[in-house]
């Protein structure tokens, strides 16, 4: 028992020292993320699409009045490049990259509603990114509304007029009777830098962990030292223990000087410091897991940084860091569940920024793959030991 | 000549400590090696014949004391035809014992089955008593592991890398730094104890990696290699350190590919291709090699052949040849160099052929291997 101790201090110390002997290591590992949250905090303004428009407006369409009206209507949301009636120009502006949408007014509006026919305002753009497509359609349909709710106005003010009815009431009370009111009960609204510091938070941490992890054994087998082991009475549950231990109270570190540096920063911290430290310290045992696995079945230091990378891609992709959850296929979801980061992103959002406790789902998620890696690991190690 | 010399001065230093400690009684386990070693019948040979001469010597050690490394038959086979195969040997306690060959001729393997890193394909392994491959804790604690590259860690100092490795022995703090301050001492990197690994030259690289080995004060310590690529005066120094470590009654089982470090060994196993061609004393393997006891005369120039079919039509001698390199100089065969020489003298003075210098002569042991190749039908290799 004394002995087994003694084992575990042994790689607990030496993985500590190891680490610690890096300066740069250490800089790049917690200056350098904190430097990318700062820069992306500073940069990122978290607005729309800025789309510039050239809009076609043929003489007849519309009134100089509502031609106004409408162009107020336009730049709210874009920003408004060229007002002419030459739809050809407007076309070859947009070829040029000189504007990304041309707008275009249909003929005789007021003919067309006479009539009872629809006019078609007609949006044409060059535009290869799906998220700015479903914005500019969003906008476009926002400002369509405006437009007919500006017509509609101008329609009853005239039947106002002409025929005394519902004079008592504004025009536009008629057309809109309800208008839309806002309140964030949490207070002001969060910056997008704040909203996403628990994210890149449990990102950093994940990666370093898995990296970290992944090279830890690799290494040593690489260099000879798993011969040492070997021959030495020292079991596997001692050395893959000691390096949990070790990488854990490193990271740990890590972790509590990286939220200091997001608190000066501006980012909440409104929840229970023990959960967080917990989740923490589950989230760094969890990727440790990974880490060591890939560590574990990989031939050379490469494959290692290959693998870990990989895993960063897809925690990306399917932690809900950036692209949610909910916007995938029903049968991806348990895959998501195997990606330490998508429990921590929650977990750090609910205790950081809104100050709850996160749902037993979480805990138990993050707990499972600690277990699950662990034992994976301690198998995979120990057969490496009697293969070398 | 010089090299001659040379190894006539080690051979006599080592005699000489040989008799100081058999006289002082601090290696006892050396003079049972002679003895063992003198129950056989002097080299062997791997032949059928040879295999009964082997049971001989177990059986001489077994009746002194148990050896430490037991081997019979022992096989471990990577593939059909790769790896080391019809291992049977045994070291006795307290001795250095050598496994010299060419590169890739099986060493580090035979290290590795004695280890327990490899599990005999066939055949059996006895060391300490225990199978390598099931060794308890308390058989580990007792071997030492010297790995044939640098496997410590390259951001931890000198005593970082020490006492993480004292500490997988399970050694408490207090041992642990007691020992290494012995330690460091003993392999002269105590005045560099806080430098980090990677700044340490290869020798010093070598030198903390056979303390790591001797960390926890193992009685029976595995070197793979440990001279390899190391300049001759740290060579020479690391095996003054094995003479020290044999002395204190440790059992070293050391490889090498160098052929003159075979002098340094108690007793030497010849390995090539996966088998032990040879295994015994280096005196024995040289006479081995020559026949006998080698004797050079010499006399005047252009007596020389006169005085070669003179000693060969001698009952005592085996053979006996001119140096075609050094005029008036004779190489002489004969079972034994001490009572021959005066015999020789004077047949050769009945003849009133003046000898100017006789000595026993100790050839280098590059030449005892590759006659010893040549005897094995590899000598072209």
């Amino acid at each position: 028992m004394i002995k087994s101790f003694i084992h575990l201090m042994a790689f607990f110390s030496k993985e500590v020292n190891e680490v610690i002997r890096q300066p740069r290591l250490l800089l790049s590992l917690i200056l350098g993320p904190f430097m990318v949250l700062l820069l992306f905090g500073i940069s990122y303004n978290g607005g729309l699409p800025n789309f510039r428009v050239a809009l076609v407006a043929p003489p007849e369409s519309i009134s100089s009045e509502q031609l106004n009206k409408m162009k107020e209507s336009i730049t709210r949301n874009f920003t408004l490049v060229s007002d002419n009636s030459d739809e050809a120009a407007a076309m070859e502006m947009l070829h040029r990259r000189e504007v990304d949408i041309v707008e275009i007014l249909p003929t005789n509006i007021e003919q067309n509603v006479a009539e009872g026919k629809q006019s078609s305002v007609r949006f044409e753009y060059l535009v290869v990114n799906p998220f700015d497509e479903s914005w500019l359609k969003y906008l476009g349909s926002a400002q369509v509304n405006a437009m007919n709710r500006s017509l509609l106005e101008q329609a009853v003010r005239s039947l106002q007029e002409q025929s005394n009815v519902l004079t008592n009431l504004p025009p536009e009370t008629v057309v809109s009777p309800l208008v839309p009111e806002y309140q964030n009960l949490r207070g002001e609204t969060i910056e997008f830098m704040n909203f996403y510091a628990p994210s890149v938070l449990a990102l950093i941490l994940q990666h370093i962990a898995v990296t970290l992890g992944a090279l830890s054994i690799v290494r040593e087998h690489g260099r000879g030292a798993l011969e040492m082991f070997r021959i030495a009475p020292v079991s596997s549950f001692d050395i893959i223990t000691g390096k949990y231990l070790g990488y854990t109270l490193f990271l740990g570190i890590m972790a509590s000087i990286l939220v200091g540096l997001i608190i000066v920063l501006g980012t909440p911290f409104l929840g229970n410091v023990v959960l967080f430290i917990l989740l923490a310290l589950l989230l760094i045992t969890a990727s440790l897991g990974i880490g060591f696995l890939i560590s574990c079945v990989s031939k050379t230091d490469s494959t290692a940084v290959q693998l870990s990378m990989l895993t960063l891609l897809v925690s990306i992709f399917f932690s809900g860091f950036f692209l949610p959850l909910e916007n995938f296929n029903s049968l991806m979801l348990p895959f998501t569940n195997i990606v330490p980061l998508t429990h921590a992103i929650k977990g750090f959002q609910n205790i950081m920024l809104e100050g709850t406790a996160p749902s037993p789902y979480i805990w138990i998620g993050l707990a499972l793959i600690t277990l699950v890696t662990y034992i994976a690991v301690q198998l995979l190690f120990r057969r490496l030991l009697h293969r070398l | 000549m010089n090299t001659t010399v040379i190894m006539q001065h080690k051979s006599l230093t080592k005699q000489l400590k040989i008799e100081h400690n058999k006289e002082t009684n601090t290696v006892v386990n050396f003079s049972k090696l002679n003895s063992s070693a003198e129950n056989h019948n002097s080299v062997e040979k791997r032949s059928s014949d040879d295999l009964a001469s082997r049971e001989a010597v177990s059986k001489s050690v077994k009746s002194s004391e148990p050896p430490i490394i037991k081997a019979q038959n022992a096989e471990h086979l990577f593939n059909e035809d790769v790896g080391v195969r019809d291992l049977t040997f045994y070291v006795p306690r307290g001795v250095i014992f050598g496994l010299v060959g060419p590169s890739g001729s099986g060493k580090t393997t035979t290290i590795r089955l004695l280890s327990g890193m490899y599990k005999p394909t066939s055949g059996s392994v006895q060391v300490l008593d225990q199978a390598p491959n099931h060794f308890s804790s308390r058989a580990r604690e007792n071997i030492g592991y010297m790995p044939q590259h640098f496997v410590l860690y390259p951001m931890l100092s000198v005593a970082e890398n020490l006492n993480f490795v004292a500490s997988l022995y399970g050694m408490g703090y207090f041992k642990r730094r007691k020992r290494s301050k012995t330690l460091l001492r003993f392999v002269e990197l105590d005045r560099v104890r806080d430098r980090l690994a990677s700044q340490l030259s290869g020798g010093m690289q070598r030198r903390l990696q056979l303390a790591c080995a001797l960390a926890h004060d193992p009685q029976l310590i595995f070197a793979d290699e440990p001279t390899a690529g190391v300049d001759p005066v740290m060579r020479s120094k690391f095996w003054d350190h094995f003479r020290e470590l044999r002395d204190e009654g440790r059992t070293l089982f050391v490889t090498t590919q160098y052929i003159g470090e075979i002098e340094n060994c108690d007793i030497v196993a010849i390995i090539r291709e996966g088998r032990m061609l040879y295994i015994n004393t280096p005196e024995e393997l040289r006479r081995k090699a020559f026949g006998g006891d080698l004797i050079r005369l010499s006399v005047d120039p252009k007596r020389v052949v006169e005085a070669v079919h003179l000693l060969n039509n001698q009952s005592i001698v085996k053979d006996a040849r001119r140096s075609f390199g050094q005029p008036g100089l004779l190489l002489v065969s004969t079972d034994d160099a001490a009572s021959s020489i005066p015999t020789l003298i004077a047949v050769l003075k009945e003849s009133k052929i003046d000898t100017q210098q006789a000595e026993k002569y100790a050839p280098p042991f590059d030449d005892v291997f590759i006659e010893l190749m040549k005897q094995d039908g590899g000598g072209d290799d």
